[in-house]
């Protein structure tokens, strides 16, 4: 069907006002982590600079990608063995899974963060004060995103007849769930992790309230001693979760496009 | 000619209940070494349990599995040393060609060589070979299920088990791969059964068709005994086409249209029954014992298909 040119039009405006939508605040955010105050017009990378040489900055970035490694670890261990086997095994089971799982959309961050205050007490009284152990909490809060992707990749496939066909060639159950289930379902994985790290980055309200240092904490307090390395943070962190957004579009996509006759 | 080299399979007085729904009642079946037996029937009759029970997928409620007289009703799945094609495509789609049907060997301990070899000849049987690195979504549909055969067949079970692998294709590849897969059972001579609702299916492939009904085998005879004897008014409606035509019986021969006409063994020898008419029995003539009006006719190629109005309104084929 072919546009007319006004169509053409009225589609790029929208296009061009939701571009600068974006755009306009990223820009401002670069153009102020770079404004040389002392020389007002010029240029510094000094704010981007002490991203790495600050170190209570550069520790919370290390504790924020090391925990959000460790919550999606974590999310695998718990979900994919689970949700693998409520399909396979137990099929009557998997509304209950999926209400679990998606009840943390339901009930606001802070009122979870008040309700495990408690418990988190018990975690760290065993495991010291770490602000790994916010990797628990975390998983209850990735549970709905990542029961989405794995339960979208898991029936997509035909799990239970490639399983049956697996068992009957000779395969163990643990065969099924690592060499034939698994590795179709790793879109799902893939999107699940993604959006696990993305979340586990940008995660604020449980880090604050349950006193630990995190990236986000720490933008939030550099941002009242020195603003300009506080927006680069945040700048970099943007890019960093939207190029994972990119990763997971290519990564997700489908490539099974060549149909047979 | 039948192989006789596969081994022999008892089903005994299998039970399958699901909720209040009783799959199998009491289900007897003996399939010879190297045999092939269709299980035939509507929906929901049991068949694909029976077989999901002989492959150790599904667990009987009660009633036993003997393979060469062996019980094997508490032997897990992967023990079962048994080759399955599914109804479903079921290719392990991140997998080539050649490494499905090496899956099972791989799963024995072959070692990379002997599997390969022997996925290549598997290959080489159901006409494959150039298609070994492909992946299943470069196949069509015909060839995934010759390759799920390949996949069934490299692992030399002792019991080969197709659920109704058939049923996704068109007409036209259905009744080719029907073809090979009876060629291929016959070469390597496999003891097969065959689960299919398709009458016509059943009674090419196989040595022998079991008709069953509502969880329990109504007949099992060679395809031609089936046909021209069948033991229940079920199977004589189930296989084939019928006209039911009211009738009296005496001395073992039923009035039809004025004439009178032998029946077959097993039918009421005297009183008023229901006689069931194969279409091809009937000869529609200018100058029959019989008057009827030719209703409609349905060309199908090699044969025709006439409807007749005979006596007061009844339509009948012929």
């Amino acid at each position: 069907m072919t546009r007319s040119p006004l169509n053409r039009a009225v589609r790029g405006i929208f296009l061009l006002l939701v571009a600068l939508f974006f755009a306009i605040p990223l820009y401002s955010m670069l153009d102020f982590s770079t404004r040389d105050i002392a020389n007002p017009g010029h240029r510094t990378g000094y704010a981007w600079s002490l991203l790495v040489k600050d170190k209570d900055l550069f520790a919370s970035i290390l504790t924020s990608v090391s925990l959000s490694v460790l919550t999606v670890l974590l999310m695998f261990v718990l979900l994919v063995p689970t949700m693998i086997w409520v399909q396979l095994r137990v099929p009557k089971a998997k509304r209950l899974i999926e209400f679990i799982c998606l009840l943390p959309l339901a009930i606001p961050a802070l009122v979870i963060v008040v309700g495990i205050r408690n418990v988190m007490l018990w975690v760290n009284y065993f495991v010291g004060h770490t602000p790994f152990a916010l990797s628990l909490p975390y998983v209850v809060l990735l549970l709905p995103y990542a029961y989405r992707s794995l339960d979208s990749a898991l029936s997509a496939m035909n799990a239970n007849t490639l399983a049956e066909a697996a068992r009957s060639l000779g395969a163990s159950w643990l065969t099924v769930f690592t060499r034939i289930i698994a590795p179709n379902i790793r879109a799902g994985m893939v999107s699940a992790a993604f959006i696990g790290i993305a979340l586990v980055l940008g995660e604020y309200t449980f880090s604050s309230l349950l006193h630990y240092d995190t990236l986000p904490t720490q933008i939030v307090v550099m941002s009242k001693a020195e603003a300009r390395t506080s927006v680069a943070a945040s700048f970099a962190m943007i890019v960093v979760v939207s190029a994972l957004l990119l990763g997971l579009s290519f990564f997700t996509r489908d490539r099974s496009t060549t149909e047979g006759t | 000619m039948t192989a006789t080299s596969g081994l022999s399979v008892d089903l005994l007085g299998l039970t399958r209940v699901f909720g209040s729904v009783r799959a199998l009642d009491g289900f007897d079946l003996h399939i010879a070494g190297g045999e092939l037996v269709a299980l035939l029937g509507p929906s929901g009759c049991g068949k694909t349990t029976a077989l999901r029970i002989l492959a150790g997928l599904d667990t009987a409620t009660s009633g036993a599995v003997e393979v060469d007289g062996k019980d094997i009703t508490r032997v897990p799945a992967n023990k079962r040393d048994m080759g399955m094609v599914f109804q479903a495509y079921s290719l392990f789609p991140h997998m080539t060609v050649l490494d499905n049907v090496a899956f099972g060997l791989k799963m024995r301990g072959k070692d990379k060589g002997a599997r390969n070899q022997r996925a290549g000849d598997m290959l080489d049987l159901v006409g494959l070979t150039e298609h070994g690195g492909r992946y299943a979504h470069q196949l069509s549909g015909g060839q995934q299920q010759r390759v799920a055969l390949a996949r069934a067949l490299a692992i030399e079970p002792s019991v080969l088990l197709l659920d109704e692998p058939l049923s996704a294709l068109d007409a036209k590849v259905r009744a080719q791969l029907r073809d090979e897969i009876r060629r291929v059972q016959l070469e390597v001579g496999t003891t097969t059964l065959f689960v299919t609702h398709d009458q016509e299916e059943a009674l090419a492939i196989a040595d022998r068709v079991g008709v069953m009904n509502s969880g329990r085998l109504d007949q099992i005879a060679s395809p031609a005994e089936l046909y021209a004897n069948p033991a229940t008014p079920f199977v004589a409606e189930f296989v084939g086409l019928n006209n039911k035509v009211p009738t009296t019986v005496a001395s073992g021969r039923a009035q039809l249209f004025g004439m009178e006409v032998p029946t077959i063994e097993g039918s009421i020898s005297s009183g008023p029954g229901l006689a069931m008419v194969r279409p091809e029995s009937v000869t529609v003539s200018t100058d029959g014992a019989t008057n009827g009006r030719v209703a409609s006719v349905n060309f199908l190629g090699p044969i025709s298909r006439v409807y007749l109005t005979v006596g007061e309104g009844a339509t009948r084929s012929a």
